[in-house]
């Protein structure tokens, strides 16, 4: 799951794993990990809470166009992970009546692009920090790891109308090693679990905003 | 820790440089911007016909990056996989009838991606067609193209080349139906 999705993460822990790897054979004494990557699901954006959502008295049914990027272009293996995730987040919104692929009888369609922003500078210190943590087996330094998603909704409710657009921004974080720092955010006990919790939350809010323009069918 | 780095790279050079992957390419997945291009400018509904290698031959069955290989699905080729991406936008748009007069036919001539470990490159090019009552009635050449930065190590540099190869079918099916001499043809 690591390597389709979580791009950062995937090179550092891969570097991580390379070097140790690399240090066992060399016949040095091979001892477990220190330290094992822990995952945090950032606190900024969170769930809708009951008071904020907005149920339509009449749902109708929805087209999904989904696609999981990075930097804006195709990442169609992890669009196949990510996808039946954020299909389920979807339905449990109440939002709609019906949550389709092909054209929803009134052709409303729902666009979402769940972008990872890859930050050059953040990948290319995260590598340089989880190479070192590897070496020392996490006991000699650490390293901490961001994702960023801008996941962008764009809700046309029929053939023609205008389209509702919203923005919902989340993140990932991902400690190895020693590294006394403050992470902004809830530990979830996998790689997994942290994505499906990112997709979660993001639909959720992503939904609730579009059903809360004023153009969304009541 | 400076002489485990000074071994460690070496190393890693060779681990990364030998590693080899085998995967399948994957399904791509509708876009709103064409299934916009299709609704907004009332294509008709149109089926599909042949998809072919150029000349017959079966240069589209893999794409190879440093010794790891990305395949066609279920044993076929790159030209297939291009009349699946058709297929794809054209279910989602509501606009493909497989009993419609009116075909998109296609030979794929070029499928490549390359990296130097600093940059890559991959490009997808292929003659479209359309046909009515199983005469061609239009014809012109596509290509879509990608370039990106590259990595040295190989868990990073293979699977990103072969995203970037990966995402050129939906940019191609884009670039032909945004194409007006296309779309004129199919309306005809």
């Amino acid at each position: 799951m690591q390597q389709l999705i979580w791009p950062r993460a995937r090179s550092v822990i891969g570097l991580i794993r390379l070097a140790l790897g690399m240090i066992a054979a060399c016949t040095l004494t091979a001892t477990s990990p220190a330290h094992a990557a822990k995952w945090f699901v950032d606190n900024a954006l969170g769930d809708v809470k009951a008071e904020e959502k907005v149920q339509p008295a009449t749902p109708k049914p929805v087209q999904i166009l989904f696609e999981f990027q990075r930097d804006g272009s195709p990442n169609p293996r992890a669009t196949k992970q990510v996808k039946p995730w954020a299909f389920d987040a979807i339905k449990q919104s109440g939002a709609f009546s019906e949550v389709v692929e092909t054209p929803a009888s009134d052709g409303a369609v729902l666009s979402i692009r769940f972008n990872n922003i890859v930050k050059k500078e953040e990948i290319d210190k995260a590598k340089k920090d989880g190479f070192r943590a590897g070496l020392g087996f996490g006991l000699f330094g650490g390293v901490v790891a961001t994702d960023h998603y801008v996941v962008t909704f764009d809700y046309i409710p029929a053939t023609g109308a205008k389209p509702i657009t919203t923005t919902v921004n989340h993140a990932l974080h991902m400690k190895f090693g020693k590294k006394d720092v403050e992470i902004p955010g809830f530990e979830v006990k996998n790689v997994q679990a942290a994505v499906e919790t990112v997709v979660r939350q993001a639909m959720a809010r992503g939904v609730n905003n579009i059903a809360s323009d004023p153009g969304f069918p009541k | 820790m400076d002489h485990f780095l000074r071994l460690a790279f070496p190393l890693a050079a060779a681990a990364t440089l030998t590693g080899c992957v085998h995967m399948q390419i994957d399904e791509t997945a509708p876009s709103l911007e064409t299934l916009t291009l299709l609704r907004t400018q009332a294509v008709p509904q149109i089926t599909l016909g042949e998809f072919k290698e150029v000349g017959g031959t079966s240069f589209a069955r893999n794409i190879n990056v440093r010794g790891s290989t990305l395949r066609a699905p279920g044993g076929g080729n790159f030209a297939d996989f291009l009349k699946k991406s058709f297929q794809s936008e054209l279910v989602a748009a509501g606009t493909y009838a497989a009993s419609s007069t009116t075909a998109i036919t296609g030979t794929l001539e070029e499928s490549r991606a390359t990296e130097d470990m600093a940059k890559g490159y991959a490009s997808l090019g292929a003659i479209m067609a359309v046909s009515r009552d199983g005469t061609t009635v239009f014809s012109k050449r596509y290509r879509a193209e990608t370039r990106w930065r590259s990595d040295f190590i190989g868990a990073i540099a293979i699977p990103e080349a072969f995203r970037q190869y990966n995402g050129l079918y939906s940019q191609l099916v884009r670039t032909v139906f945004a194409d007006p001499e296309f779309i004129a043809a199919l309306k005809k």
